[in-house]
């Protein structure tokens, strides 16, 4: 028995290849194996992401004061934000619930707040001016690192 | 109000991680149409069982400011005046009662009321002036935080 190992560096040749090499004489079997990179998450993703799961079991009126459970666009569009950052990009950012359904990141030094919502983002920070601006997780990164300095 | 009294603003644990208060904390909730951020006078002899009147599940953690403070805050972003005032609140079952008041521009800030009937600074969006408003109160809210036991 030889085994013999072909790399593809395109995988829609896999299916073509693989039914011809099954259909020669000789053949007793074709295994494939496929390599996945995994990005490496650290501390900082694990906590956070424990708290994004934390918010989003919140139940309506959860402020004992008429507060709306986190929405479950905003609980994506933090997900989507926590998969695209580096550790180093939200260590010093705090979750927090707001009454309305959104989440607030506030930095530790205290002079930057970013309210997430559904369809858009507003921040205020020492650093950058503040504005209101379409969610999109590349420029809601973009403004983080900004204020990251 | 004397500006040496202190006023208790209660927290939910949520609204407190890492030793800070959330923004979220110092909201005008717009379904009563919030006129004031309610906090309890503490150098009243009512304070104790106020507290416990608001809050049933023990125990529960509370800002302590100085009025003055509040009087003093200033919002660091914006070129909007916004003056903060605190004021006691008659109410008969919470004789503690207070309230943190905003003014935009001269203009009195109600939760839920639209902000086109505010005269902001021409080219502030809205949200960011009740952003740096309520991060304003929460970093100083943040300085003292205490625990009430019950």
């Amino acid at each position: 028995m030889v085994e013999m190992v072909i790399r593809l560096e395109d995988e829609s040749l896999l299916a073509p290849l693989r039914r011809v090499i099954k259909s020669l004489s000789g053949i007793a079997e074709v295994l494939v194996r496929k390599e996945v990179k995994v990005k490496a998450k650290g501390e900082v993703y694990t906590r956070q992401l424990a708290r994004i799961n934390e918010l989003a079991e919140l139940e309506k009126d959860w402020d004992d004061n008429g507060a709306l459970p986190i929405e479950k666009k905003v609980i994506k569009n933090l997900k989507q934000l926590l998969e695209k950052s580096e550790d180093s990009d939200l260590r010093e950012w705090v979750i927090f619930p707001d009454i309305n359904g959104t989440i607030l990141l506030e930095n530790k030094s205290g002079d930057a707040t970013i309210s997430v919502g559904n369809t858009e983002f507003s921040f205020v920070s020492k650093k950058i001016k503040g504005s209101n601006e379409k969610i999109k997780t590349d420029s809601l990164l973009k403004v983080i690192r900004k204020i990251n300095g | 109000m004397a500006d040496n009294e202190n006023v208790a603003r209660l927290l939910k644990s949520v609204w407190i991680c890492d030793g800070m208060i959330s923004s979220a904390a110092f909201n005008l909730r717009p379904q009563i149409r919030e006129t004031y951020i309610s906090v309890l006078r503490e150098n009243t002899d009512t304070f104790n069982a106020d507290v416990k009147k608001v809050y049933k599940k023990m125990p529960v953690s509370y800002a302590l400011m100085k009025t003055e403070g509040i009087r003093n805050l200033k919002t660091e972003n914006l070129e909007d005046d916004i003056k903060f005032d605190v004021k006691a609140v008659d109410n008969e079952n919470i004789k503690s009662h207070a309230g943190i008041f905003i003014t935009i521009n001269g203009q009195k800030l109600v939760g839920g009321e639209p902000f086109e009937s505010l005269e902001i600074k021409r080219g502030t969006s809205a949200d960011c002036v009740l952003l740096e408003i309520r991060k304003t109160i929460a970093r100083f809210a943040s300085k003292k935080i205490l625990q009430f036991n019950g």
